[in-house]
């Protein structure tokens, strides 16, 4: 009997795999990434720090009661 | 939210508040944002309904502002926030499934075909079209290839090493090969868009 194949399993395991490493990539790797005139660094920081800046920002308005628990950037919801 | 501290031996642990969350993941420095960006690529990768990798990061800031998910003493800010964006990403998955199938009308048994890890086609689809791509990737590097397919197993290192004759050194030189080829070109080439499929 053949086992089915489940690519979605297969690649959760990768990915929690990858995630480690990603996590674990030693400062020097990463500070060598950033300071590559080819590699685009420094847009990838700005983006993320822009989605920072911004969930805390909205976080902050709906703690004070501007922008409802399921604001306009909640895309996600809860199962 | 109440802040509590308890003795335990030499060390004290705390349970973090949502301010000590945002203190935390404001102050973190570039490289811990370029990791960020590779978690959230990689676990979005895919993701119906046109989200991507900024949607599934800011959601998960969120969660933790909220409270909804609470950053556990001991557990790193990055492994942490990984795991909220995967679990994000899992449900998302989920809830995408079960609105395709009221669409269809396969509402019959509804809990049961979504929550019993039934395949998803459009998740099957998505999840092999990446590994593809991964596999694309690293076409000229056999031990490569013998690492992904052995993880993606599930095996431990000792196992791939073991099942492909692997040495421990080789083995540890390819991780790394791998994650350097895959940290850039998941975050540059998928740059503005999702890696691998959408």
């Amino acid at each position: 009997m053949t086992k089915q194949w489940r690519p979605h399993v297969d690649l959760a395991r990768l990915s929690a795999a990858l995630s480690e490493d990603i996590i674990a990539a030693p400062e020097p790797e990463l500070r060598a990434m950033l300071a590559d005139p080819v590699f685009p660094g420094g847009a990838i920081v700005r983006q993320v720090r822009d989605v920072i800046a911004h969930a805390i920002g909205e976080s902050d308005e709906s703690s004070a009661g501007v922008i409802g628990p399921a604001g306009p950037s909640r895309l996600f919801v809860a199962l | 939210m109440e802040r509590l501290e308890r003795n335990r031996g030499l060390g004290i642990a705390v349970d973090r508040t949502a301010a000590d969350a945002a203190r935390a993941i404001a102050a973190l420095p570039q490289t811990d944002l370029l990791r960020l960006a590779a978690l959230a690529r990689l676990w979005s990768r895919g993701l119906p309904d046109g989200l991507v990798w900024t949607d599934v990061l800011n959601e998960a800031i969120l969660r933790v502002l909220d409270g909804s998910r609470p950053w556990p003493p001991g557990v790193p800010l990055l492994a942490f926030l990984s795991g909220v964006m995967r679990s994000i990403c899992d449900d998302h998955w989920r809830r995408a499934r079960r609105e395709a199938l009221r669409r269809h009308g396969d509402v019959a048994d509804l809990d049961a075909t979504v929550g019993d890890g039934a395949p998803d086609p459009e998740r099957m689809l998505a999840a092999a079209q990446a590994l593809a791509a991964i596999i694309e990737l690293f076409a000229d590097d056999a031990l490569a290839l013998q690492v992904i397919a052995g993880l993606s197993e599930g095996l431990t290192a000792a196992e791939i090493c073991r099942q492909y004759t692997m040495g421990e050194r080789d083995y540890d030189t390819t991780r790394k090969r791998m994650r350097r080829k895959l940290m850039r070109h998941r975050l540059q080439f998928s740059w503005g868009a999702n890696w691998g499929v959408r």
